[in-house]
């Protein structure tokens, strides 16, 4: 492509098709840039929504939640919380699907805006329980969070078998906290196994 | 007529290319699959119904599974069924086997449980038996497991016993197939 030779058709059309060939394949790169799945989504777990009283199953847990209420405080026969704070108490059934060798009820948390809240150890509960496969474990999750956390609104429940849900399967309820009306003093049903 | 040329002269890297990249997959593969397989129970001795198998240095033989003979459900949940699992184990003075029991659903859903807790039955181990495999024995000695399944579980289980030690290797009874 000297300057001063006479454009043979050839010569002629190598630039041009040059740039477009090269123009095409930094489009596809950027489309192939644009469409890779970042690091947080390669292990992003898959997520089923639940509603109240519908089950819910995922890979290796399934849960139906039965309400969801608002309490100053709770008790259980043999254990009271002092007050001072609010308490989430979630009543639900919840079972392992495929395999229950290992599965201890460890995923029971409560997001409201960027805090996240797991469900409190204090009163007796499901939560890291062990659960058992097609035997579910009827009791509640109880998550303790200050008094005025509740005024955020909408609170996001997600339940699973590990703690650790990287491409694992969460349950998910969003709960709209400001719709509740928050009880004086809610009692924490007892575990209850079979249907 | 160029382009024909183009193959001709690389045709040794091409056939190597042939040989090189299967072979790559196939490497890599058997390497992750033999990692991943060799810190599991994958490879199974299994036992036919009746027979005995020798397994982590003790002679495993006359496998039941079973309700409880006097039929009593022991406080089991509503929608479930109580089997137990009675194995006879016998091994060489001084090096007696560990052991962990499951019970599986070979059909239908393939669910696997593990030894029935407290939550899920009263239970007491029959006299003379034992719950577990005790890593003091001095003798045989029969191990007897409860489990609790759901009604809607059906046969044919299978038992895996596992020693840790032993793995990948496990060893496993077969009932109602």
């Amino acid at each position: 492509m000297t300057p001063d030779a006479p454009p043979t058709p050839t010569v002629a059309r190598r630039p041009v098709l040059t740039i477009a060939v090269a123009s095409a394949l930094v489009v596809v790169a950027w489309l192939v840039a644009f469409v890779t799945p970042t690091e947080l989504d390669r292990s992003a777990p898959f997520v089923t929504t639940m509603s109240i009283g519908e089950p819910a199953t995922g890979r290796n847990i399934s849960a139906t939640i039965d309400s969801v209420r608002l309490a100053r405080a709770v008790h259980t026969d043999r254990w009271s919380a002092d007050a001072g704070t609010l308490w989430v108490v979630v009543d639900l059934a919840a079972e392992a699907v495929r395999d229950d060798v290992q599965a201890v009820f460890g995923g029971t948390t409560l997001r409201i805006g960027d805090r996240t809240y797991e469900a409190s150890e204090r009163p007796a509960s499901l939560a890291r329980g062990g659960l058992s496969a097609g035997i579910p474990a009827n009791g509640v999750l109880a998550f303790e969070i200050p008094a005025s956390a509740a005024d955020a609104g909408i609170a996001q429940l997600d339940l699973s078998i590990e703690e650790d849900v990287r491409l694992d399967s969460v349950l998910r309820l969003d709960i709209d906290l400001t719709a509740l009306d928050v009880e004086d003093d809610v009692e924490l049903a007892p575990t209850e196994w079979g249907r | 007529m160029e382009r024909r040329s183009w193959w001709r002269s690389n045709a040794v890297a091409l056939a190597a290319l042939v040989v090189v990249l299967p072979a790559t997959v196939a490497v890599t593969t058997v390497n992750e699959w033999s990692a991943s397989a060799s810190g599991q129970p994958s490879m199974v001795v299994a036992v036919e119904p009746g027979g005995q198998a020798s397994y982590s240095g003790a002679t495993w033989s006359d496998a039941r599974l079973a309700p409880r003979s006097d039929g009593s459900d022991l406080g089991i949940p509503p929608g479930t069924k109580l089997l137990v699992v009675t194995i006879d184990v016998d091994f060489e003075p001084g090096d007696p086997p560990s052991c962990t029991l499951t019970l599986s659903e070979t059909t239908g859903q393939q669910r696997r449980w593990r030894s029935a807790d407290s939550d899920l039955v009263d239970w007491t181990t029959t006299e003379g038996m034992t719950s577990y495999c005790p890593s003091d024995a001095i003798g045989p000695y029969t191990v007897e497991v409860p489990f609790v399944l759901p009604d809607d579980a059906r046969e044919p289980f299978t038992i895996d016993v596992v020693d840790g030690d032993q793995l990948p290797r496990f060893l496993r009874f077969g009932f109602g197939d």
